[in-house]
């Protein structure tokens, strides 16, 4: 019988209204995660429903789109004026940049769903994600290459699709430009744009951080910049091959393969597993042991690309801090049966739960035991 | 008697010839791997759903009247609900750089393949086998066209089969990718694929379709056709001068130079670039002509070899030699020839006329081609086992004969001995060109198609195997005309050679009689049959 977590601290009670969160269809609030300053965000950055029609080659003729899209670049102060540009002459993008950050933040409430920090987001914060985010625990580790797949995943599907126009063929191996290289032989593959400009665009708020002056902010820029780019590197590494003969009589004597994104959710599922062993970046303040500098470069060396790492721990994701903005696990429901993280002792943090029995109707199942929180 | 370059050809010219061809053959393989671009490229499109508004025109996403379309990110409820009315539309090529790309005719074709990302729903569970009934529509514009002046390239209700199974845990469905046409010759700029799903295809929740569009690539086109180009008068000119020498001769040419000329013939058909026409006119026919031409050297090729080992084996027969006497042999190749022939006019045939057949989608179908297929496979074991047996006969007479090799005098061993060896020289070049075809072919299968040797130079493998394939059989049989062409060269007489010893005396007999006989070889080899 599944029950909900109870309060162990019954004087602070809060009414929490509801711990898991849904997201809301509303992406524009997710471009706080990369690099988009709030009061942008208020401009009601949507994809509207002609974005993914209209995005032919004649961007000059005056869309009310582009010209909102422009609005938005513009106004990016947190990228260096190269990347405005970029923004400014390829505005389509900057909602692929935002759905991608949107899927991020779905799959991971998605990965996070039976665990006691559940991936919460508050929309009235300037970031979503508030405090942990600031941590530099495994929760941001897992945020910030959860987003930044979305971004590659997003644009890459956005090239696919014919969305966005500026999507380069990089036709440099051949030493020609787009239609004749492309003419000669072919265009590099979708998801090379789709790195290319994740890496300029998603890694630039990090890259314009005052760098030296702290040692411990400098690990934090360091710490996300990998995260970043472990998230970019998970979704190369599972992109899939797919072969078709077509030689004489159907022979594979000319085979022609292509790769294939994968679904998100399994970049997800990789990230999930990546998050379970990030790897704990020793720093002065966590390690007496490895003080020298040198060994310090080392260890961060060995780290490979696609490891999630972090710089402290996580703080308690079971008691409620309002300051922190942790909901805390009281109201979850939690599986009685399991032994998993989503079972009553973990999730419940030890304090108890209590079992509910609720009638509910529902659409295949007319009548069934459901457990709610109190 | 006359006897062939080969066996009067002396070592270090032999050599050097062999030197000569290798670097023709290096320079092919190379032509491929670092000029060519990879022979085909592949490109994904996704599909743009536009609103039928119930009028029967072009829906396409780009350009003046362009079509109402659905978002991308439209939730999956919300296209359920409109699937009924969406016409998934696909004008190809998409735009890149900010710049509108068109085909090139230099890309010749185009394979179209349907990918279909269906999510997965318990509640409306989708059965592993779906039937599509699709309504499709292509079409065409060239530049300097208006933006809506489509024209009608081939259209119809086609049936094809999707095979989907669930993956619960990523809550999709993995399906089988679906052929839907071949364009034989991409001749215009623009193409605009248009599909509706009829009322009667459950295909759950239809996320999104993909269209995986595969053509030549302009820049392998460019390498492909100069090497034709540059091999087809090479052949036809070595060809002309073996068939002058054969002339020369005061006798009638032996089936094996009828059949070498064959070669030289149905190679130089294969060499013809004639599809440089398709820059110029619409032959959607060409892949099929191009079948048909690779598919005849081949048949002569193996009908060849046959020939060749046949010709070299003891058989006291007196009679001038003729083709009809390898029937039986000849019949594997031709039956199996005919199969493929047959199968390809029907499927490339077809498609000439309608992109959108496949032979595959019916059952009856599949089972027609399928046994075509298997009936070309069993004639090509056939004709293997019986290849294999003649080369073995061969050698086994030739080394029971030359046990008595020693017994002969020394200047008559030595030039035996050298053109056994020679002899064997060519059965090797024949053997290491087949087998390089079969490693370059492994290799090409299990290679992702692109080898990098350091950050600078990069090698088109599959390019390569292709191009250096071809340089392979053009040089074998350019090497074949020449080294089997008649040497005009007198050897010292046989008689001189011989006269002196006793065993040599029917040696002189024979060759008299037989003035027929090409090979220096074939006569010694009946002479010592004769003892």
């Amino acid at each position: 019988m599944p029950g909900s977590c109870s309060d162990a601290f019954p004087g602070k009670q809060l009414v929490c209204s509801g711990a898991s969160r849904k997201v809301t269809g509303n992406s524009s609030w997710y471009l706080g995660l990369v690099g988009v300053p709030p009061p942008l965000q208020q401009q009601q950055v949507e994809p509207s429903s002609g974005s993914g029609s209209n995005s032919s080659s004649s961007i000059n003729e005056e869309d009310p789109l582009v010209a909102r899209a422009n609005v938005v670049c513009s106004a990016l102060t947190s990228l260096s004026p190269e990347q405005v540009e970029v923004c400014m002459k390829h505005p389509n993008i900057i909602y692929s940049v935002a759905n991608g950050a949107y899927k991020g933040i779905q799959e991971c409430q998605y990965q996070f769903r039976n665990e006691r920090w559940n991936c919460t987001t508050n929309e009235e914060d300037e970031n979503v994600f508030g405090y942990i985010l600031k941590t530099g625990s495994k929760e941001t580790a897992f945020i910030y290459a959860v987003t930044s797949a979305g971004v590659v995943h997003a644009v890459t599907q956005g090239c696919s699709a014919g969305d966005l126009a500026e999507c380069s063929c990089d036709a440099a191996n051949h030493g020609k430009s787009t239609p004749e290289g492309w003419k000669w032989g072919g265009c590099s593959d979708n998801i090379d744009y789709g790195l290319e400009f994740a890496r300029k665009f998603v890694d630039a708020p990090e890259q314009l951080k005052p760098y030296d002056k702290n040692e411990k902010f400098k690990n934090r820029v360091v710490m996300n910049l990998h995260n970043n780019e472990a998230g970019r590197q998970i979704v190369q590494s599972l992109m899939k091959m797919h072969c078709r003969c077509h030689g004489v009589s159907g022979s594979c004597e000319l085979k022609t393969c292509w790769k294939t994104i994968p679904p998100f959710s399994e970049i997800g599922d990789t990230l999930k597993k990546k998050y379970n062993e990030a790897v704990l970046l020793r720093t002065p303040r966590n390690s007496a042991k490895h003080r020298s500098k040198r060994n310090r470069a080392r260890a961060r060396k060995s780290i490979p690309a696609d490891e999630l790492i972090h710089v402290s721990k996580s703080p308690n994701f079971c008691k409620h801090n309002q300051k922190k903005g942790i909901l805390g696990t009281k109201g979850r429901e939690c599986s009685k049966s399991s032994t998993g993280n989503d079972s009553c002792s973990t999730l419940c943090c030890g304090r108890g739960y209590n079992t509910q029995e609720l009638i509910r109707q529902m659409p295949r199942n007319p009548v069934s035991t459901y457990n709610q929180p109190f | 008697m006359p006897g062939v370059i080969l066996e009067n050809l002396s070592g270090r010219k032999l050599f050097v010839l062999v030197s000569v061809l290798m670097v023709l053959l290096t320079a092919c393989f190379l032509i491929g791997g670092i000029v060519a671009p990879a022979p085909t490229y592949a490109f994904p499109f996704v599909a743009t759903k536009c609103i039928d508004d119930g009028q029967h025109r072009w829906y396409y996403s780009r350009g003046a009247g362009k079509c109402n379309s659905t978002d991308h990110h439209t939730n999956v409820e919300r296209l359920q609900e409109i699937s009924e009315k969406v016409v998934f539309s696909f004008q190809i090529p998409f735009p890149r750089d900010g710049q509108i790309l068109d085909f090139s005719r230099w890309q010749q074709n185009l394979i179209g393949i349907l990918v279909f990302e269906i999510i997965y729903d318990k509640i409306v569970e989708m059965p592993p086998n779906v039937l599509l009934f699709m309504d499709v529509r292509l079409g065409y514009r060239n530049d300097g066209d208006a933006d809506d002046d489509w024209k009608p390239y081939a259209e119809g209700i086609i049936e094809r089969n999707l095979d989907c199974e669930p993956d619960p845990h990523h809550s999709a469905y993995s399906c089988s990718m679906v052929p839907l046409f071949e364009l034989g010759s991409l001749h215009h700029d623009f193409y605009l694929l248009n599909i509706r799903f009829q009322m009667n295809t459950n295909l759950g929740h239809l996320k999104d379709l993909t269209l995986v569009g595969i053509h030549q690539n302009g820049g392998f086109t460019r390498v492909w056709w100069t090497m034709k180009t540059a091999f087809f008068p090479l052949i036809l000119m070595t060809m002309s001068w073996f068939w002058n020498r054969v002339h020369q001769l005061n006798r009638q040419p032996v089936l094996l130079e009828y059949m070498l000329l064959s070669v030289g013939a149905a190679l130089t058909i294969l060499n013809v670039p004639i599809e440089l026409l398709t820059l110029y006119l619409d032959l959607p026919f060409m892949p099929l002509l191009q079948d048909i031409r690779q598919g005849f050297f081949y048949a002569v090729l193996l009908s060849f070899w046959l020939v060749f080992a046949g010709e070299h084996l003891m058989v006291n027969d007196p009679q001038p030699r003729h083709l009809r006497l390898y029937w039986k042999h000849l019949s594997a190749v031709v039956i199996g020839c005919v199969s493929l022939l047959v199968f390809d006019l029907f499927e490339k045939g077809s498609q000439a006329t309608d992109p959108f057949y496949s032979v595959w989608v019916t059952p009856l179908g599949t089972n027609v081609a399928l046994t075509f297929i298997i009936c070309a496979g069993i004639s090509a074991g056939v004709y293997f086992v019986f290849l294999c047996w003649m080369i073995w006969k061969v050698f086994r007479n030739i080394s029971v004969k030359r046990s008595l090799l020693p017994s002969m005098s020394s200047v008559r061993r030595l030039h035996y001995e050298g053109i056994i060896y020679r002899f064997k020289f060519l059965m090797l070049a024949t053997l290491t060109c087949a087998a390089m075809t079969v490693i370059g072919f492994i290799l090409d299968q299990v290679s992702e198609g692109r080898w990098k040797w350091d950050e600078h130079i990069r090698i088109e493998y599959t390019s390569a195997f292709l191009t250096g394939t071809y340089g392979v059989w053009n040089i074998y049989i350019l090497a074949l005309l020449i080294l089997y062409s008649p040497s005009h060269k007198q050897w010292p007489s046989d008689v001189d050679v011989n006269s002196p010893v006793a065993d040599g005396i029917e040696l002189s007999h024979i060759s008299v009689n037989e003035p027929n006989e090409a090979s220096l070889l074939t006569s010694f080899v009946k002479k010592v049959a004769h003892e």
